[in-house]
């Protein structure tokens, strides 16, 4: 079995079907890229990864390493080993990123890390994504530029070290300079730590620099084609248009 | 309903406890009595769905004879360049100030203060002295009664930081509290008052400062229990310059009843206000916040600023804001507002996508809320008991 399984999922908003029988499956150490036109359901399919409480699961089920996670919440899973980067990453006044994720980093690990030893793990991963100390002061995502924001995501995914991620559209709203920076950041962290992700990507920018091992393309509310790294060229190429008759 | 059974309260009352001190305050005490007995108690009722309820809070004359006879247990630090005594040590001293500011019959509470006021504490801060270490005044109330009357005088280009812990391990009590403070030019003084007591208390407190040219007064107020508080802080602002910051917080998790007003009076030219009070409210407590900023006709070319925003935990959790803006004047820039809001559900899932459980997640919006009045203190000490209280109240 996978690590990360999803099969035949049917999910529906105020009683709108998003997902219509997605089918998925990732190892560590894999990437897959997901793409599809906008509201094709990429960010509903991250959400329920993630178990966000407002999706209804019609049918089908999650499993994460042979455990069926279908029901359980955001922060079991979180526990477990899933991170979601957001393609709008929320502001929390007040909450300064350097104390928030020393929150998270025991919450993930049920332990208390040393302070002195996570400030230092903290400088490293900053360091890693060319961001300035200041920002473990300042209140998470408050007055964050676009690209500030990815960053920042990125950041926590390298210190929360999880064993599958889900980065929804980490190019988006970033500049080049920004996107290269964090390409090889996610680079970098699957290297060190062999986790498995879901990239997904609206432009493909950032398949310049992360090379998948799967691509997906999800169209409305189904995955209608999968394929090798050389499918985001055609799709590329010639856009969405051709798999749509498919869907 | 009566909120204090006044019918034991009399001449002979006052005789017991207080026939050694000067004649002029004897008068001042049975004056206040009289006032007492004549004013209404008010009515705790705000807008349309907010009453406060006291309940009645039974009077017994012995008890209330024997608390005030103890006087409450405070202890002082940092007080090594300024004077800090007791009303006692010298009543001469503390005559001139005396109801200057807060008058004694303003209403019901401040009468009865006024009347039997046991425990009063003058600080002169000398001129041109710069304190570095804050004046710390930590009370413990034990006694059912307690009447405290503080009177603060800034000689000019003084500077200080006064925090004053309040609380009580009794349940049960009736705490009484007016704080009148003078402040000479281009002096600078920050008054921090803490409360936080159980939750069959009543709490009524009542700071009134006098900010004299280029001077400041930066209140904050953590209001954090109580069953019910009625607390009022006002600056006037009567010289050019004159400039206060008041900021609070509140917070309840019970059935605490919260009524709160802040102003601030700006009666000269290029005088500035700013406001800023965050409350949370959790469970069935209930909070009424009045703010208000007033522009006199003599001031002009000022500025006021007031913002109010409480978050809500609970849907039985109540809160009438009212901010309030009066100006007498055209050339000055003034802006209020006030927000009520709830945990945004996002923002929750975020949070917990990174591993926090939702109760986790909630404390942390909760401090976070609470942050911009909490960083006002730079004392790493203080500003850590102050988070610790936050944090011991959102574990309950
Ligand atoms: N919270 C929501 N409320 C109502 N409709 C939603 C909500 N979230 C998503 N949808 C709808 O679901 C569809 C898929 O949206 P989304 O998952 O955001 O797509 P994508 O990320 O691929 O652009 C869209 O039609 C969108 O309008
Ligand atoms: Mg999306």
């Amino acid at each position: 079995m996978a690590d990360l399984e999803i099969k035949n999922l049917h999910v529906s908003m105020e009683g709108k079907e998003i997902l219509k029988g997605v089918n998925l499956e990732i190892n560590k150490g894999e990437i897959h890229a997901l793409m599809g036109p906008n509201g094709s359901g990429k960010t509903t399919l991250s959400f329920v990864i993630m178990g966000h409480p407002s999706y209804k699961i019609e049918k089908g089920n999650i499993f994460f390493r042979g455990k069926d996670i279908t029901e359980m919440k955001a922060d079991e899973r979180a526990r477990l080993g899933l991170f979601l980067s957001f393609q709008y990453p929320h502001e929390v006044s007040g909450v300064t990123m350097a104390n928030f994720l020393r929150t998270a980093v025991n919450a993930r690990n049920n332990s208390k890390v040393n302070v002195l030893e996570f400030k230092k793990l903290l400088d490293e991963k900053m360091e890693m994504l060319s961001m300035d100390k200041g920002f473990a002061f300042r209140y998470l995502n408050e007055g964050f530029s676009g690209g500030e924001k990815k960053k920042a995501e990125i950041l926590q995914l390298a210190v929360l070290n999880p064993e599958i991620a889900i980065l929804d559209e980490s190019d988006s709203g970033t500049d080049v300079d920004s996107l290269k920076i964090i390409s090889e950041g996610i680079n970098k962290i699957k290297k060190e730590s062999d986790i498995g992700i879901l990239l997904i990507t609206h432009y493909n920018r950032i398949l310049q620099y992360v090379k998948p091992d799967k691509v997906h393309i999800l169209i409305d509310g189904r995955i209608v084609k999968s394929g090798d790294a050389s499918l985001a060229h055609e799709i590329e190429e010639k856009g969405y248009k051709v798999l749509k008759s498919a869907a | 309903m009566e909120l204090i059974n006044e019918n034991e309260l009399n001449n002979e009352t006052l005789n017991v406890l207080y026939s050694d001190e000067p004649n002029w305050l004897k008068e001042h005490r049975t004056n206040s009595l009289s006032m007492f007995k004549e004013l209404q108690m008010p009515e705790f009722k705000y807008g349309l769905s907010i009453i406060l309820n006291p309940r009645d809070f039974n009077l017994d004359i012995n008890e209330f004879i024997s608390s005030l006879k103890q006087p409450i247990d405070i202890e002082i630090k940092n007080k090594e360049k300024i004077e800090v005594i007791s009303f006692k040590e010298n009543y001469g001293k503390v005559k001139e100030y005396l109801n200057r500011l807060v008058k004694y019959n303003e209403n019901k509470f401040t009468s009865f203060h006024n009347a039997f006021f046991n425990n009063g504490l003058f600080i002169r801060i000398p001129e041109n002295t710069e304190v570095n270490l804050p004046l710390i005044i930590n009370k413990k109330i034990n006694q059912k009664y307690s009447f405290e009357y503080v009177v603060i005088v800034a000689e000019p280009f003084s500077k200080i930081k006064i925090i004053e812990n309040a609380s009580s391990e009794l349940k049960e009590i009736f705490r009484s509290k007016i704080v009148e403070v003078f402040i000479d030019q281009s002096a600078k003084i920050t008054y921090m008052d803490i409360q936080d007591f159980n939750d069959k208390a009543y709490s009524f407190n009542i700071k009134k400062a006098d900010v004299k040219r280029d001077s400041e007064i930066k209140w904050i107020d953590c209001v954090f229990g109580s069953h019910l508080t009625k607390a009022e802080t006002i600056s006037e602002l009567n010289a050019e310059g004159a400039n206060v910051q008041n900021f609070g917080v509140f917070f309840g998790n019970s059935n605490e009843q919260f009524d709160i007003f802040t102003s601030a009076i700006h009666n000269a030219p290029r005088t500035f206000s700013n406001m800023l009070i965050k409350g949370v409210l959790d469970n069935k407590s209930k909070a009424v916040y009045q703010g208000l900023i007033h522009i006199t006709k003599d001031a002009p070319f000022s500025n006021g600023y007031q913002k109010e925003d409480t978050l809500l935990l609970s849907e039985n959790a109540e809160v009438d804001p009212i901010p309030k803006l009066l100006i007498d004047n055209n050339n000055v820039r003034c802006t209020h507002g006030a927000t009520i809001g709830e945990i945004d559900k996002e923002k929750l899932f975020y949070l917990m996508s990174r591993g926090l459980s939702e109760k986790q997640a909630k404390e942390e919006f909760v401090k976070g809320f609470f942050n911009p009045v909490v960083d006002q203190i730079k004392e790493e000490k203080i500003q850590d008991n102050l988070k610790k209280i936050i944090e011991e109240k959102l574990r309950l």
